[in-house]
């Protein structure tokens, strides 16, 4: 299949601006409630600005579904974007939400303004009693004059938007042409040529979009291993990785890009060292090492000679440099002068890390297994992460990320097709079942949460005994994602 | 957004609409007044009251559409805007908008309600994309997309991305496992963590389980998520170019010849575009540390050399005066701070311009850093800046007579004393100045010339000057002054500066003289004018002696009220300093 002349739809965050909107009147109005009295002018004008903005989502969407999945708030079927800007609006709702079991409000066309000050006033009582926190909600909740708000009880993952044809048919667009901007880069890069950075622009700024609307389609074509060079394959997914790890720590949008050119241009360094010695299956000597390990400095140089500066911003230069220098420094390049290296390098060194020793190349034959490649991160601190965001990297991955061929405890085959979105169930991602426990391959693999509990045992219905080498059994994982 | 969410906003090609015909002239009468907005954009300043008008009627233009409709889709084709098969031109020129969108790619646009309040910025964006370089990083699409439009929705096509190829599945279909396989593999793993030696196997290391990864010791709480969000958000406000530069110095110190010369070509690249942007701090950062690796002499001959011609070229009046143009025009309005940094690695190549930027610049923060740096190349290299005394140029002739008056330099005393014969006025004012501050008897002859000087102002120094420095050789000069006829004709304030410089400089032995202008009488018994016998109290004023004071209190009850007032304001001067 090849793409077409079809457009690529951009801008317009309205919904997502309305949602914002209605969590910061939401948020201010039981600030106010906290504070003052009802009469209050203060809660009185926090109430119409609730009123308003809810009844113009209302009216506008045909109604108002503000659900709570794991970190994420959708509001109807946006994900809302957390950055510096509202991540105190999010806190507010997610942990009154949890507080009272609950995930989901849904808002009726026709709602009043004063229904809104019970409902806030509701949301911000604490919760003293035992057992079903939610029931106790539901009942207050009826037993006011709220009616055209109503709550659901969390689901967990089971709220959570599945992957449809559309949006994977976006993130393979997207993949593809970011992997031919890569070749094309790279290639030029080698051959000394000048690089079409608006074609850059646009492919970082659509891994940015697909990371900020369809997480995980974009991220599972990183699995894609055998579809392209090592090389340009490499890039683009440490650029998604990256992005998916800045936008887990609320960066914001144009932030995200700059993150994501410098992760796109990580390894242009590369295209000046011999092909022969990058290729090298075998081992490499101490002279070879030491060329390899010019490489970060070698994608500086490369970045100055290649672009005006004002075409690479110097954050891409410090990533490209540092990306191997490790949080103790020890790393390389060395250093001479005081140095720590940014948040986005570090961001970059463990996205490299994590794809590098996932895939299969010349000097790799048997790729380590993702979850592998997290326990070494975080356990052997010799590797030089920062700690912290290898923790924020398995709340975004999970502890078996995207990928993953794992064994059940029923004996049957799944892939890893999502983590859940729940950060208490790191361990239980969403998974395809492609082998029944008899080893017989499903024609239609069935999609399963492993944080199901089946209610006649109350046991979880499956759970990862063992993750594999798909090698082994001859599948391709890339064929799950496609 | 998906590519078919486009559909979902469309309202035009399909939907009817309740108004009827006259739609399509008010979508007309929108895209007219966008298209105006845009012009005005080009022409006017924001606070300008037509430029406010044009955006005022597109605003008002959208308002009137959103009661008929909720949202405009059009396509885009090079020259127009379609509704359906409404086509709406929009000029054949480049400067067309249609055409604007149509080269990037755009081919689909939506507005939505709340454009209104975006329409500053899409016309900005627009501006914006009409000045980019052709060949450069960015393009319509681009800088819609930094700028994250709530209200305003488009769709491009990437002609080099068409006929890609896009990954599909395989189509091998997986083979069946044996349940006996998956129990082995299960099993040896086990057995490999429950102890078997040398269990070191890749199935080993493959194995997990929950316990390996206890999740609570991953959930990242809300103080972690806000520790890496506030480092985010330090980092993201930070100037990262220092780190670049430090990288590059890093390597410059340990690398070889040819990465050496590479480096030292991007910095003699990076600095004219630090200094262009008006970025001192770093461009001081890059001469710093040229600096110091020049002193830690790592280079090799070749590139020693480089970084000497680099420092010399940089001193160069031609590149000087462009950051002093910048300077004057205010437009880059430095940091004081950051160019005292900047400047105090410039050559003595660059003295002359620098004394001519620091005599015009108006900024006094500004004009004291460039005087600091004339001053530190000045004291490294006296006869350069004795040498720029003698400059044809009356600006760089003025700055440095400035300049070694500040610096206290003695043997530029016959320099300046040459000056005080100089065709500018202000050349010779601040020669006097400049005599004035060596505070040396050196300086004297120079002054004494000064007093006569045909302009007031260089007398008034020349005799203050001469009065600081108490050279009493000088009162002869004074008294011929005081004495003759042309002061007699100055200003009263000129009158009173020599009067007072004489009785600062002479003291008692200038009583007489004062007595005799204030109290005495001439020919016929007339006093003096009015106005000298005043002038001549207030010398006596700083005099300071019982005589002066005698002759003071004598002239207490001067029937003359001019003289009267001056004499008391004399002794309350004499009181005060006594």
């Amino acid at each position: 299949m090849s793409t077409t002349a079809a457009p690529l739809v951009q801008g317009g965050g309205a919904l997502q601006a309305q949602g914002m909107a209605l969590l910061a009147a939401l948020h201010a109005t039981a600030q106010a409630l906290r504070l003052y009295p009802l009469e209050n002018a203060t809660v009185q004008k926090a109430l119409d600005e609730l009123s308003l903005v809810a009844s113009r989502i209302a009216e506008r969407e045909d109604g108002v579904e503000l659900r709570l999945v794991g970190d994420f708030v959708f509001l109807n079927d946006a994900r809302l974007r957390l950055d510096l800007s509202n991540y105190v609006t999010f806190s507010f709702l997610t942990s009154a939400l949890t507080r009272h079991g609950i995930g989901a409000i849904t808002v009726e066309k026709g709602v009043t303004r004063d229904e809104w000050a019970p409902f806030v006033s509701l949301l911000l009582r604490e919760d003293t009693g035992d057992g079903n926190a939610f029931q106790r909600f539901q009942e207050r909740l009826r037993a006011s004059p709220v009616r055209r708000i109503r709550v659901e009880e969390e689901k967990g993952a089971a709220a959570l938007p599945r992957d449809n044809d559309e949006a994977r048919e976006a993130a393979k667009r997207t993949y593809a042409q970011s992997v031919q901007v890569a070749r094309e880069v790279l290639t030029d890069i080698r051959l000394g040529k000048a690089v079409n950075v608006r074609r850059v622009k646009r492919a970082v700024q659509a891994i940015v979009d697909q990371v900020l609307t369809n997480e995980n389609s974009i991220v599972g074509m990183t699995v894609l291993r055998n579809y392209d060079e090592y090389t340009f394959t490499h890039s683009v997914n440490v650029c998604i990785f990256s992005v998916v790890l800045g936008q887990k720590l609320g960066l914001s949008k144009i932030q995200l890009y700059e993150l994501g050119l410098g992760a796109l241009f990580h390894d242009i360094g590369k295209m000046r060292i011999d092909p022969a010695i990058i290729g090298k299956p075998t081992a490499l000597t101490d002279e070879e090492v030491a060329q390899i390990q010019e490489h970060p400095t070698e994608g500086l140089l490369a970045l100055f000679s290649t672009h005006g500066l004002g075409d690479v911003p110097y954050r891409a230069m410090l990533i490209t440099y540092e990306h191997h220098m490790r949080v103790d420094l020890k790393g390389y390049p060395r250093n001479r002068r005081p140095r720590r290296p940014t948040l986005f390098s570090r961001i970059v060194a463990i996205a490299d890390a994590f794809d590098a020793a996932t895939s299969k190349r010349s000097y790799q034959a048997m790729p380590w297994t993702p979850a592998e490649v997290l326990r070494e991160m975080r356990d052997n601190p010799a590797r030089g992460f920062d700690p912290l965001l290898v923790k924020a990297f398995i709340n975004v991955t999970g502890v078996y990320p995207i990928g993953t061929l794992a064994i059940l405890d029923t004996y049957e085959l799944a892939v890893v097709v999502q983590p859940n979105p729940d950060p208490r169930r790191l361990s239980q991602p969403i998974v395809k079942i492609i082998a029944d426990p008899m080893g017989i391959p499903l024609a239609q693999p069935i999609t399963a949460d492993l944080s199901e509990i089946d209610p006649a045992t109350g046991y979880y219905r499956r759970t990862i005994i063992k993750t594999t080498d798909p090698e082994k059994y001859g599948i391709n994982i890339g064929d799950y994602f496609v | 957004m998906p590519v078919d969410g486009i559909r979902d906003l469309t309202f035009g090609a399909q939907a009817s609409h309740p108004g009827g015909d006259p739609f399509p002239a008010e979508i007309a009468d929108v895209l007219g007044t966008l298209a105006k907005a845009v012009r005005a954009f080009q022409l006017y300043q924001a606070n300008n009251p037509v430029y406010q008008r044009f955006v005022s009627a597109a605003v008002t233009a959208f308002s009137r559409l959103w009661e008929r409709t909720p949202s405009l889709h059009l396509t885009v084709e090079e020259h127009a805007f379609c509704w359906g098969e409404e086509r709406f031109p929009m000029g054949e020129g480049r400067e067309s908008l249609a055409y604007q969108f149509y080269k990037d790619g755009i081919r689909y646009v939506t507005f939505l309600p709340g454009f209104e309040a975006e329409v500053e910025k899409f016309l900005a964006v627009v501006q914006r994309a009409r000045q980019l370089e052709p060949l450069g990083g960015d393009d319509l699409v681009s800088l819609l997309w930094e700028e994250d439009f709530v209200s305003f929705q488009y769709g491009y096509v990437d002609v080099l991305a068409q006929q890609l190829a896009l990954p599909e599945p395989g189509g091998v279909p997986i083979r069946a496992v044996d349940r006996r396989e998956l129990e082995l593999e299960v099993g040896a793993a086990s057995g490999g963590f429950d102890g078997a030696a040398g269990a070191a196997s890749t199935d080993a290391l493959t194995t997990f389980t929950r316990d390996d990864f206890a999740e609570t010791l991953f959930f990242l709480d809300e103080a972690e998520l806000h520790q890496l969000q506030q480092e985010a958000d330090r980092e993201w406000h930070r100037d990262v170019r220092s780190d670049v530069l430090a990288a590059l110095f890093d390597r410059l110190e340990d690398g070889s010849p040819a990465r050496q010369d590479e480096i030292l070509g991007i910095l003699r690249q990076v600095l004219p575009t630090f200094l262009s942007r008006g970025d001192l701090r770093s461009a001081a950062l890059v001469l710093r540390e040229l600096d110091t690796v020049l002193a830690a002499d790592v280079l090799g001959p070749a590139q020693r050399e480089q970084v000497e011609r680099l420092f010399t070229e940089l001193s160069q009046p031609a590149v000087v005066s462009q950051l002093i143009g910048v300077l004057e025009q205010g437009t880059g309005a430095p940091d004081a701070e950051e160019l005292g940094l900047f400047l105090a690695h410039l050559r003595p190549e660059a003295l002359p311009v620098l004394i001519a930027g620091a005599e015009r610049i108006p900024q006094a923060a500004v004009r004291e850093r460039l005087e600091a740096a004339t001053d530190r190349l000045a004291e490294q290299h006296p006869d350069g800046l004795r040498a720029l005394l003698a400059s044809g140029d009356p600006v760089v002739a003025a700055g440095a007579a400035r300049s070694a008056g500040r610096l206290r330099l003695l043997a530029a005393a016959p320099d300046l004393e040459r000056l005080i014969g100089h065709s500018e006025t202000h050349v010779r004012k601040a020669a006097v100045d400049a005599l004035v501050a060596l505070r040396s008897s050196a300086a004297v002859a120079g002054l004494e010339r000064a007093l006569e000087d045909d302009d007031r102002d260089v007398r008034i120094a020349a005799a203050k000057g001469l009065a600081a420095l108490r050279y009493q050789p000088s009162r002869a000069r004074f008294e011929q002054v005081l004495t003759g006829r042309w002061l007699r004709e100055a200003d009263l304030t000129e009158k009173i500066v020599f009067f007072e410089s004489y009785g600062t400089l002479g003291g008692a032995e200038s009583v007489r003289l004062l007595d005799g202008i204030l109290n005495g009488r001439g020919f016929l018994r007339r006093r003096a004018p009015a106005e000298l016998r005043a002038c001549a109290a207030l010398g006596l004023g700083r005099v300071n002696t019982p005589a002066a004071r005698a002759a003071l209190e004598r002239a207490a009850t001067d029937p003359d009220a001019v003289v009267r007032s001056a004499v008391s304001r004399a002794l309350r001067r004499e009181e005060q300093a006594s």
